[in-house]
């Protein structure tokens, strides 16, 4: 084969550099992205339990619009469209603060958040009907119940599905490369490009997802094991 | 904006759509089921020799983003391969089968699991052998249960053959950047494209779900 | 209009007051005039005109799907009804402004306990003394404590419910309800979702309640039981009101085919159940 692997490479500047700057990237967008998305998703998870029909007809439109586009379509949508919809005067600040990075994280944080929505949604059913009854049966008002009651058995209750998609959201902050974001992926490619080590640093790239999915594992691990509401499997929720 | 202009920029994009983005899924999907049939199996081997390296390819596969595994298999393999090129397409379906193969090998792992183990007993205690018991009675349920999850991930596939325009495939998103670049009309022209897409991926999600309350349905009736 | 805000300090509207403090000693705790409820198309309440009174220990039984727990639920407006009207303790359940303030007076047990999976059992009970009647965490515990006490159930404050056999979250289940000091009990199917050796266990504990001059509305299929304890007894089929009575009436004198019909099956699983045991 003639190929030898030389591992020394990835720790010369200025690849070092670059590595380091790739990682920070990913971690900045995912993390800032996933903070609104939890805000945001669960907001609009409630919203199509709420008893008010319009509402209802938000979440549902809101999570199918940004569940069947693909996240590539809306992020370009976002870089290119979303600034030409704004006046001439922002468009230029738009771009000089770096709208690479910022329709990325605005991407990110709506289709996570309409994933999000349906977990909660999902989550809420589980709930079901029954434990609402009785706690409004004890005279809690609805308000009274949905916080004391609901939320906190929500939240435990979506762990899980919580977790993956906290997951996702590393993985799809690859795609920030597409419209010039330096993150991790763009950065192995980079290096691949000058070096022609592409194994090493194609390796080093993978390397960097595989560590942040298993660190995330673990520590989400530990959350679900602590807040597992006990003999709540998978109940049969509304009757 | 004449029509003839939406028109041809729609018949451009509907072209690169089902050129490229469909046949990619389709042959994607139909490389990756039989794959994954053979993966979710091994993951259930009860000799770690084999459990061991497939649970290894699935983990990291999942864990990775498909556009580093569309970069590992364009530029990266031929390289391991003793030189050559290959070409975008070829790449594509390469990187979207193996990283749709794994996801599906868990769907149809938990499909198989799914199955309580009584009705293997009880296929047994009637006589029947172990591959005929597989044969007639776990994979046929299990099958059913799997199905909604696997169209599904057909779906997310869909989506995902976008990210080939990344590595310089002409399908739909590059096609749209192309003519952007000569007509500078982004704002109809990626509408468009989300359109598209959305159209046809909620009509192909309320297919599944009228497909899963059948079985649900027939099931349960 | 001021004659039942007195004790319970309840707004009362004033179109339903008059009324129980019309005639004599006996003023009703719940009337239902006329109810009729619809899910969709479907009639699942027809008419029913029925009179609680207090101390009264009302049984409803009758096949299933004949709209008892829908009844129930109407009474505490967890059921919005489309027709009549449920007037509780004077004030009327279709024109309340405060359902809360309502519901804490009617306590509802339900079939499958309906207790909250990630709070103590304590917690369950403590949520409305602090939340609905705003007592200091103190006083709070105190009363919890004391109910879950009353009913045996102490020792298992701290534990989660899916610790507690059927028996005991039923009990918990019932003190979180009593511990409001409600003026009428209401039990869905009490006993349906526990296993034989733990009915006669929560049966004591309606028993004990009856005792005690609590006014009782009792959605059962417990006929033995009934026979025991009930004053009255109202049988429905396909929500109607198809019998009523007091329990003499009811066990011996009844002529209704399809009444005797039921009482027949009943009592024969009853007496196999009893033969296998």
């Amino acid at each position: 084969m003639g190929y030898e692997l030389q591992w020394s490479i990835l720790w010369e500047p200025p690849y070092r550099e670059w590595i380091l700057e790739g990682l920070s990237v990913t971690y900045q967008i995912s993390l800032i992205a996933w903070a609104f998305a939890l805000v945001i998703g669960i907001l609009i998870g409630m919203l199509a339990e709420s008893p008010f029909r319009p509402l209802q007809y938000v979440s549902i439109a809101y999570v199918e619009l940004f569940r069947n586009i693909p996240l590539l379509v809306q992020l370009f949508f976002a870089y290119f469209v979303i600034p030409l919809l704004l006046p001439f005067a922002l468009r230029r600040q738009l771009y000089d603060l770096g709208w690479e990075m910022g329709s990325a994280i605005l991407t990110l944080s709506l289709y996570t958040a309409a994933k999000l929505a349906e977990h909660v949604r999902a989550g809420l059913n589980t709930v079901g009907r029954g434990i609402r009854q009785g706690a409004l049966s004890t005279g809690l008002t609805w308000w009274q119940m949905e916080v004391f009651v609901v939320v906190p058995l929500l939240l435990r209750i979506i762990v899980p599905s919580i977790t993956s998609e906290f997951l996702t959201i590393f993985k799809s902050s690859s795609l920030a490369m597409a419209v010039g974001v330096v993150e991790t992926t763009y950065v192995t490619q980079r290096i691949g490009f000058n070096t022609f080590r592409w194994i090493e640093a194609n390796t080093m790239g993978t390397l960097v997802y595989l560590a942040t999915a298993w660190a995330v594992a673990i520590v989400m691990g530990v959350i679900e094991t602590h807040v597992r509401v006990p003999g709540l499997l998978q109940r049969g929720g509304a009757r | 904006m004449t029509v003839e202009q939406v028109l041809s920029s729609l018949s451009l994009l509907a072209t690169a759509l089902l050129t490229y983005n469909v046949t990619l899924t389709v042959l994607a999907v139909l490389i990756a089921l039989p794959v994954a049939s053979l993966l979710a199996l091994g993951r259930l081997s009860p000799r770690r020799v084999i459990r061991y390296p497939i649970a290894a390819y699935i983990n990291i596969l999942r864990s990775s983003p498909l556009l580093m595994v569309m970069f590992w298999v364009y530029y990266t393999f031929p390289m391991l391969v003793g030189g050559g090129n290959v070409d975008v397409f070829t790449a594509a379906l390469i990187a979207l089968s193996a990283f749709e193969a794994a996801y599906f090998a868990e769907f149809i792992r938990a499909g198989l699991q799914s199955i309580a183990r009584d009705q293997h007993r009880a296929a047994l205690a009637t006589g029947l052998k172990p591959w005929q018991v597989s044969l007639h009675v776990i994979w046929p349920q299990a099958m059913r249960r799997m199905l909604p999850s696997l169209l599904t991930q057909t779906i997310i596939a869909f989506q995902d053959s976008t990210l080939a325009s990344v590595i310089g495939l002409r399908e739909v998103v590059q096609t749209t950047t192309i003519v952007n670049a000569r007509e500078v009309r982004p704002i109809w022209l990626y509408s468009m494209l989300a359109v598209f897409y959305l159209c046809l991926c909620l009509a192909l999600s309320r297919l599944v779900r009228r497909l899963e309350r059948k079985t649900a349905e027939r099931l349960t009736a | 209009m001021s004659g039942s805000a007195g004790q319970t300090g309840w707004t009362t509207d004033g179109a339903g007051s008059s009324a129980a403090m019309a005639g004599g000693a006996r003023h009703p705790i719940i009337e239902f005039r006329n109810l009729g409820l619809w899910y969709g198309g479907y009639h699942a309440l027809v008419d029913i005109n029925e009179t609680v009174y207090p101390k009264d220990c009302v049984v409803i039984c009758g096949p299933s799907g004949s709209g008892k727990s829908s009844l129930l639920r109407c009474v505490n407006g967890l059921e919005k009804f489309q027709q009549g009207d449920v007037i509780v303790r004077g004030t009327s359940v279709k024109h309340c402004r405060d359902l809360p303030a309502l519901r804490y007076h009617v306590g509802l047990v339900f079939q499958r306990f309906e207790l909250y999976p990630h709070m103590t059992c304590l917690s369950n009970v403590r949520l409305a003394l602090r939340k609905v009647l705003k007592l200091p965490r103190a006083e709070a515990d105190r009363r919890a404590a004391e109910v879950l006490a009353r009913f045996g159930v102490l020792d298992q404050a701290g534990k989660y419910p899916a610790q507690l056999s059927g028996g005991q979250q039923q009990r918990v289940a019932i003190c979180r309800s009593l511990v409001l000091e409600p003026d009428v009990m209401m039990f869905d199917e009490p006993t349906s979702a526990l296993d034989p050796e733990m009915i006669d266990d929560v049966l004591e504990v309606l028993l004990q309640l009856v005792r005690e001059g609590m006014t009782m509305l009792i959605v059962t299929h417990e006929m033995q039981f009934a026979r025991d304890v009930a004053t009255r007894i109202i049988f429905m089929e396909q929500g109607r009101v198809v019998e009523h009575g007091t329990k003499e009436q009811f066990f011996s004198g009844t002529r209704n085919p399809r009444t005797r019909a039921f009482l027949d099956r009943v009592f024969k699983e009853k007496r196999a159940e009893e033969r296998s045991r």
